[in-house]
């Protein structure tokens, strides 16, 4: 898979997962793509670390199941307030199996567990370029670092 | 010889023919008249005479010595048998009878003599010498002996000895006494010629042959003509006596007939009647009557009356008018003109029946006079002693068939009385329907004793208060006022105080005791009430009213007491009964709150029923359980068995320290208050005033030394229970307990099964074998397809899965995906930024590293 070039690579992802070995593995390989990792172990520090990050947040990687707040309606809940987050959910279940959690009518992107560093890195790429046909491209964004800058 | 014409045979013919014929008559006398021996002598007298004068002739008219002796010897003979004939003869007409000594003392010595003469020759030797006596008359003769002369003066002292006896008979008629002394004279002075004659001191001629069969007859004449005579009197005596007789004999029959017409009955009144028709039929006399005495009592009574003889319903004491002298003195009175006598009590009643005579006789038999007999007639009449003879007998008779009537009526009622017992002893011993079997035996004793009314009363000696249970007849019970009296009111409450019986022999006399006067309103006028007891117990009582006066000594009827003796069964039976079904119905009560507790866990609703069973007890109006609130020290009534009572009721919450549950609560002792009225601990006397409480009794539920509730009975009369009532109450109590404690445990209970529902329904339970790809892990469902082992896990139990990664899979899958995902970066010959290529190197490094320690570990492990 190639990235393409020219592309700021500096986007923000925030990674929500209750298992910690999970969430490290997501972050050195999304870091490693050059992305700027937020990490959060459950729901509620999700939107915790969402709420005090200044900048934007493209993405949010996240568990479906996890305690307090799962991963569908800490999308829910995140989206409500920014909008342009784009939202890929992991789990270890099949889709199928967590039907119940709605992310199928999200029409959100999925990766199961346990993935592969490609087709994680994949699948973010995916999500985050996908364009709407109803919406307006997002603004380009600035790295808010002074040292990525 | 010449001798024949001394005698002429036509002579002697005629003597013989006379003696034999007065002989032979006195003989036939004799023999149907056994008593009358003179006829014996003068028979015996005359046969022997006509001996001797046969001998006399064959003496006179024979040549030949030996037949001269002979002739001689026999003539001897019947001269000496003469003798004692003689002196009985004489005894016989001078005395009546005649001494036997000495007529054997005679006729022993004449024996001897007659011996003498016979085989001997001191009185006849045995020669013969031809005599010649003064007439000239020739004959052959035995030569006398030498004892002959001595029979002279003994023949002599005989005759006087007769001769004297005669005389003195004073009772003879004089001149017929007269007539014998001048016959005597002669047959002496002839026999005395001729035995001096033979005897050859005197030379005379033999008289003796005529003057002696003359004298013989005259004397025999004389000797049986005042019998004859007296014998035509006693014709006529017969004749009269025949005809009395043959009146007598009328009479008997027909007091045969009469006594069997009254005997041939068994009915009073019938034979009663019968009686008096018969009395009057023999005595004739139109107006007859029958007075009974009252077994027992001292009064005659009118039974059976015909004609005017006596007013009807007459009644007379013993003693009283003439007819009560008669029963009392047992014998018959007569009086001749009875409407002037002072002692008559109906004068007038006679006088207008113009009656004259009276005659009275007891009926009697063996024992005491029954009654009397009365004959009245209009005209002058005097009962002979014969025709009172026929009249006593008769009445007699009649005493007899009015005892037998008088039996058997005893004894058909004593049959009657004994099916009427057995019919009742039956019916005890079968039914239990006690009011039934108490009716049956009012009824018996009133057809028994033949009473107007008879009640059984049943008798409570705890509340002091008797009650009429049953009645020999509904109707007028149910109007009686007085159903229920308390000990010692009217006579059957005195009765029941004392528990004697106690009588009012007649309202009209009785001045002490009092008939009621609902009894008297309705014609009764005596009465009688017994105790019914049993042991000491006074069960109840047997009263019994009669509308006339009281029969004596009626409360020692033997029947009257195996009534009571019944009744006191019957009333026992049915007390034993009842307690037994009120026994039951608490056994039950209990069973049912003890199903109810088992069953129900509502406790409010168990000590509902338990307050309401608890009401239920003998004198309890209302009951109701007061829970206590131990740390509150309070009582809470939690239930009320009415729900009236309840809803006035006006203090749920009662300290410790208030009213009459409080000090039960305090002291935890059983309160037995019999009037709360006097009791200064009581309180909200308004609701008992309405409610008409005024008893209360209070009983603490205690369990192992903690007291969990009171239970308060309220009642208008003070609690009297008896060992099952209290029994009972314990149980309730215990009850109560029970449904506390087990409210208090299903609380308890069903906290913590909530708590464990609660917890067993976050525990889903994975159980049994599950199939499993030994491959990829997933699970095959009981849908038969397969499933990730997560979502199964998940389905079926409470666990989510956290996917994470351990640290074996990071050393080894996820190092080995990195690395070739590094290497494909590098291989597609992007160039990734320095910043970026650095970081990349470090994150490779430290997996790296990271899996290295891994390996080291592993390493080690191993």
């Amino acid at each position: 898979m190639s990235r393409p070039a020219g592309r700021s690579p500096l986007e923000t992802i925030l990674v929500a997962d209750d298992a910690p070995d999970v969430l490290d593995l997501a972050r050195d390989i999304l870091e490693a793509e050059g992305y700027t990792v937020l990490t959060a172990s459950d729901g509620e520090e999700a939107l915790c670390v969402a709420e005090r990050h200044p900048g934007p947040i493209h993405a949010l990687l996240a568990d479906v199941v996890m305690p307090k707040v799962n991963g569908p309606e800490l999308a829910d809940r995140l989206r409500r307030a920014r909008r342009e987050t784009k939202v890929i959910f992991m789990s270890g279940y099949t889709t199928e199996a967590i039907g119940q959690y709605g992310i199928m009518h999200a029409g959100a992107p999925f990766v199961g567990k346990p993935f592969t560093a490609s087709l994680l890195s994949q699948k973010v790429r995916e999500a985050l370029d996908y364009r709407s046909p109803f919406k307006r491209p997002a603004a380009p964004f600035r790295c808010p670092s002074p040292a990525l800058a | 010889m010449n001798t024949l014409s001394a005698l002429p045979s036509g002579m002697l013919l005629l003597i013989l023919g006379v003696v034999s014929a007065g002989a032979l008559s006195n003989l036939w006398v004799w023999l149907r008249r056994r008593s009358d021996t003179l006829h014996l002598w003068t028979s015996g007298w005359c046969a022997i005479t006509g001996i001797y004068v046969i001998g006399h002739y064959i003496q006179l008219s024979s040549d030949e010595p030996w037949r001269v002796l002979l002739a001689s010897r026999l003539m001897l003979t019947c001269a000496l048998l003469l003798i004692p004939v003689v002196v009985g003869l004489t005894q016989t007409i001078a005395g009546g009878k005649c001494s036997r000594r000495s007529i054997v003392l005679l006729a022993g010595f004449n024996a001897l003599l007659v011996v003498l003469t016979g085989f001997t020759g001191l009185i006849v030797t045995d020669q013969v010498y031809h005599r010649t006596d003064r007439l000239g008359d020739q004959y052959w003769a035995p030569l006398p002996g030498p004892a002959m002369a001595l029979l002279t003066p003994y023949m002599f002292a005989v005759f006087i000895y007769c001769f004297t006896l005669v005389w003195r008979a004073k009772h003879l008629d004089p001149s017929e006494r007269r007539m014998f002394l001048v016959g005597f004279s002669v047959y002496i002075a002839c026999a005395l010629n001729d035995a001096l004659h033979a005897a050859r001191l005197i030379e005379s001629v033999r008289v003796f042959d005529y003057a002696f069969v003359a004298v013989a007859l005259g004397l025999a004449y004389l000797a049986v003509r005042p019998y004859s005579r007296r014998s035509d009197s006693l014709e006529i005596e017969v004749a009269a006596h025949t005809r009395e007789l043959r009146i007598r004999q009328e009479q008997l029959g027909s007091l045969v007939r009469a006594g069997q017409v009254v005997m041939a009955g068994l009915d009073l009144p019938d034979i009663l009647s019968r009686l008096i028709a018969e009395a009057s039929r023999i005595s004739g006399a139109p107006h007859v009557a029958v007075l009974l005495r009252d077994e027992g009592s001292h009064t005659l009574r009118l039974a059976a009356a015909m004609g005017a003889a006596l007013p009807p319903n007459h009644e007379l004491s013993m003693g009283q008018s003439i007819s009560g002298l008669v029963a009392e003195r047992g014998e018959a009175i007569y009086v001749a003109n009875v409407a002037d006598d002072p002692r008559n009590s109906i004068p007038e009643n006679d006088r207008a029946a113009g009656i004259v005579a009276y005659l009275g006789l007891p009926i009697r038999a063996a024992g005491p006079v029954l009654g009397v007999l009365v004959f009245k007639t209009i005209e002058p009449r005097v009962f002979d002693p014969d025709e009172l003879a026929v009249l006593t007998s008769f009445a007699h008779q009649a005493a007899i068939a009015i005892e037998n009537a008088r039996l058997y009526s005893a004894l058909e009622d004593r049959v009657k009385r004994l099916d009427t017992l057995t019919g009742l002893n039956r019916l005890i011993s079968d039914s239990l329907d006690v009011d039934r079997i108490l009716k049956q035996i009012a009824r018996a004793a009133a057809a028994l004793m033949n009473a107007g009314l008879v009640i059984v009363w049943s008798a409570d000696e705890g509340r002091q208060l008797i009650h009429a249970r049953a009645s020999s007849n509904d109707e007028p019970l149910t109007e009686y006022p007085q159903r229920v009296r308390p000990f010692g009111e009217g006579v059957v409450g005195k009765m029941a105080l004392d528990r004697r019986p106690r009588t009012v022999a007649d309202v009209e006399k009785d001045g002490q005791e009092r008939l009621g006067q609902w009894f008297q309103d309705r014609g009764f006028r005596s009465g009688v009430a017994l105790p019914i007891l049993r042991g000491n117990r006074l069960l109840g009582a047997l009263s019994l009213v009669f509308r006339e006066p009281l029969k004596p000594n009626i409360e020692d009827d033997p029947l009257l007491q195996a009534l009571i003796d019944q009744a006191a069964i019957a009333i026992e039976h049915g007390r034993l009964y009842a307690n037994l079904e009120e026994r039951v119905s608490q056994l039950k009560t209990v069973t049912r709150l003890n199903r109810l507790i088992s069953s129900s866990l509502d406790s409010d609703r168990v000590l509902q029923k338990i307050a309401e069973a608890a009401a239920q007890l003998p004198g309890a109006t209302v009951a109701s359980i007061w829970l206590v609130r131990e740390e509150t020290r309070t009582l809470e009534v939690v239930s009320f068995s009415d729900p009236v009572m309840d809803a006035d009721w006006p203090v749920r919450t009662m300290s410790f320290e208030q009213g009459l549950n409080g000090w039960v609560a305090r002291h935890g002792r059983v309160l037995n208050v019999p009037d709360a009225f006097t009791d200064d601990r009581f309180i909200e006397s308004d609701w008992w005033r309405t409610h008409g409480l005024s008893s209360y009794l209070g009983v603490p539920v205690i369990v192992d030394g903690v007291l969990l509730a009171v239970l308060a009975l309220n009642g208008s009369e003070p609690f009297q229970f008896d060992p099952e009532d209290e029994r009972l109450l314990e149980s309730f109590g215990s009850q109560a307990t029970l449904a506390i404690r087990n409210a208090a445990l299903f609380a308890d209970e069903s906290c913590a099964r909530q708590a464990a529902e609660r917890a067993l329904a976050e525990v889903k339970r994975l159980q049994g074998m599950l199939p499993i790809c030994s491959y990829c892990k997933k699970i095959r469902n009981d849908e038969n397809s397969w499933e990730q082992m997560e979502s199964y896990i998940s389905e079926h139990s409470h666990a989510t899965f956290s996917h994470g990664i351990c640290p074996d899979c990071r050393s080894t899958v996820v190092a080995r995906d990195l690395e070739q995902w590094r290497a494909e970066e590098l291989v597609n010959g992007s160039v990734p930024d320095p910043h970026a290529a650095c970081l990349r190197t470090s994150f490779t490094q430290g997996l790296a590293g990271k899996a290295g320690e891994v390996r080291d570990q592993a390493r080690r492990l191993s």
